[in-house]
């Protein structure tokens, strides 16, 4: 059984356990859908644009954020329950076992994000379907680059309840300084110059462009490139990567998270 | 490496600040035995089991699984052995069904052959009425079976289980017991950590008693038991009171630690292997005529053993 096979059964079980709870799951959609279906639709009349087409896509990529970062809540369980020492037991090397954690984050985005864009699609047809699926391994690539962050979140927040206030701080500062919600043109009027460059790379804008342009058609200003989305994720997804590992060599050296 | 010997611990040391956990532990575990780690609490049995199953790191020294070193060849040494953990690890909604699952599917297991090895498992360890709880609703003996039943679905050539009874109802343990005599009966190594007298006795082919993140003894029970100076312990009652002679006598019998008398017909030696010293007290108490109605022999227990190698007390008895 080769090391691709163990790393990707580990990465099932971790990504089982997003959809296991339930209510959480519920919870989150409900936002997302209560956020796209009444802010985006009570908005539509009094914006000056489309407000429901700009904001559809915002969620959707707001949902992927949600889905991904989950992996560091689980990791965070995973270091205070033991699960983690016990995946340290198993056949499987440490970068396999890092690699599984940054997939389900992946795959955990994307299938949120899918069923999102199905919500979406009630009001909000794509342009055209197959642009949808030319974006997923791009939408994917981002997941895992906003795991990333997540596993910055792991290596600094020990123990405690401090992962849970980190955690919101950069969520809270992700979804703020983002195009998510207003169109940079907006958000120039409100943050200083020097947070605009954060805005428009921020991988939430990113993700939000990539929508906005690929799959309805309706892009906004800065138009969205994929290359940049690329390399961000990349960036972040390499960031994850030597976290996560840190984390699980600094547990095996000091016993403890 | 001797080609018998499954485990070897180098000098084997994990520091935590000042504090040492493990002690330049240099240990060997036989292949088919089952090796029983004996000690008191912070002692170092978990920390030694943990670096054993690659979870910790030593700061000094390394050991060596089926050759395979911990440090270097750590992938190896998780394909060679399995862990079961003091504290039973799953996430709190998982099913013991599903647990137990993806231990075999990483393992290699698949399809018929993985849900038979489950199925099988689940049931030998009572498990089959909870495998659809989640595993936040088992109780602490369900967890713990379901912990060390981990172990029987892949089967390692080496298994380590730290304290796999705690917290098991005492027909659970006696079950659990036979399951790893079995195991090692089937071909693996095994290595218990316990702090349970009894589940050593039970167990152990051999028993590593620690203490302070050292080994302090690893012999077999028997072994174990006449180590200690005067463990055995005879009571002789005579017919008539025990002349003074008599009992200088028996004090000077080989082996003797000690003479106690209890009564003007009775005393109590403590002696060294009570079945070679025996025969000659016989023979010492027919030249001095004297006639023997009553003989008892005990032998320390492992407590006593235990006590004496850990604590600062020597054999306690309640009237020696």
């Amino acid at each position: 059984m080769s090391q691709t096979d163990k790393m990707l059964q580990i990465a099932r079980v971790d990504l089982s356990y997003f959809f296991r709870t339930k209510w959480l799951l519920a919870t989150l959609i409900g936002l997302n859908v209560t956020d796209m279906l009444v802010v985006g639709l009570v908005y539509n009349g009094m914006m000056a644009f489309n407000y429901f087409e700009f904001f559809a896509p915002g969620v959707i990529v707001t949902g992927l954020f949600f889905a991904s970062f989950d992996v560091g809540r689980r990791v965070h369980l995973g270091l205070t329950e033991g699960v983690s020492q016990y995946y340290l037991t198993l056949p499987v090397s440490l970068n396999g076992l890092v690699l599984a954690h940054l997939l389900s984050a992946g795959f955990g985005g994307v299938i949120y994000a899918g069923i999102l864009t199905v919500i979406a699609a009630a009001f909000l047809p794509s342009l055209v379907a197959l642009n949808t699926l030319v974006l997923i391994p791009y939408m994917f690539v981002l997941s895992m680059g906003l795991a990333g962050i997540a596993a910055v979140l792991n290596l600094f927040s020990k123990a405690g309840e401090r992962y849970w206030v980190f955690a919101d701080g950069i969520q809270t500062a992700l979804v703020s300084l983002s195009t998510i919600a207003y169109p940079l043109q907006v958000v120039s009027k409100f943050f200083p110059s020097y947070l605009l460059t954060f805005v428009e790379y921020n991988p939430l804008s990113q993700g939000a462009e990539a929508l906005r342009t690929v799959v309805y058609g309706t892009p906004s200003d800065p138009v969205f490139n994929f290359p940049a989305l690329f390399l961000t994720s990349f960036v972040l997804l390499v960031v994850g990567v030597i976290s996560y590992r840190h984390v699980f060599t600094r547990l095996r050296e000091s016993g403890r998270i | 490496m001797l080609l018998d010997i499954a485990v070897e611990t180098f000098g084997l040391t994990k520091s935590y600040g000042s504090t040492n956990a493990l002690d330049d532990l240099n240990l060997k575990v036989k292949k088919g035995e089952i090796l029983v780690l004996l000690g008191p609490n912070g002692s170092g049995k978990t920390t030694l089991l943990h670096l054993l199953a690659t979870v910790l790191k030593p700061t000094r020294g390394t050991a060596t699984v089926m050759g395979y070193d911990v440090v270097k060849q750590s992938l190896k040494v998780r394909e060679t052995v399995g862990i079961s953990f003091q504290e039973p690890r799953g996430f709190w909604r998982h099913k013991p069904y599903h647990i137990l699952s993806f231990h075999a599917g990483v393992y290699g297991l698949r399809g018929d052959e993985k849900e038979k090895v489950v199925d099988e498992t689940l049931k030998a360890f009572d498990l089959w009425p909870s495998r659809n709880k989640r595993f936040m609703e088992l109780s602490g003996g369900q967890g713990k079976r379901l912990e060390v039943a981990k172990l029987f679905v892949h089967r390692p050539a080496v298994a380590v289980f730290d304290e796999p009874t705690a917290m098991v109802d005492l027909e659970g343990k006696r079950m659990i017991w036979d399951r790893i005599k079995g195991l090692r009966d089937a071909g693996s190594t095994i290595i218990v950590a316990t702090n349970e007298v009894r589940e050593a006795e039970y167990l152990a082919d051999r028993i590593s008693i620690m203490r302070d993140g050292k080994e302090v003894v690893t012999e077999n029970l028997r072994t174990l038991k006449d180590s200690i100076s005067g463990g055995d312990v005879v009571e002789v009652e005579f017919s008539n009171p025990a002349s003074a002679e008599v009992l200088s006598g028996i004090g000077t019998v080989p082996g003797t630690v000690r003479v106690v008398q209890e009564s003007e017909t009775a005393l109590k030696a403590f002696v060294n292997r009570s079945e070679d010293w025996l025969p000659q007290m016989m023979v010492l108490v027919q030249t001095l005529q004297a006639k023997v109605t009553s003989i008892r022999v005990s032998e320390p227990s492992l407590d006593d053993v235990f006590l004496h190698y850990t604590g600062d007390v020597g054999v306690k008895r309640t009237d020696a």
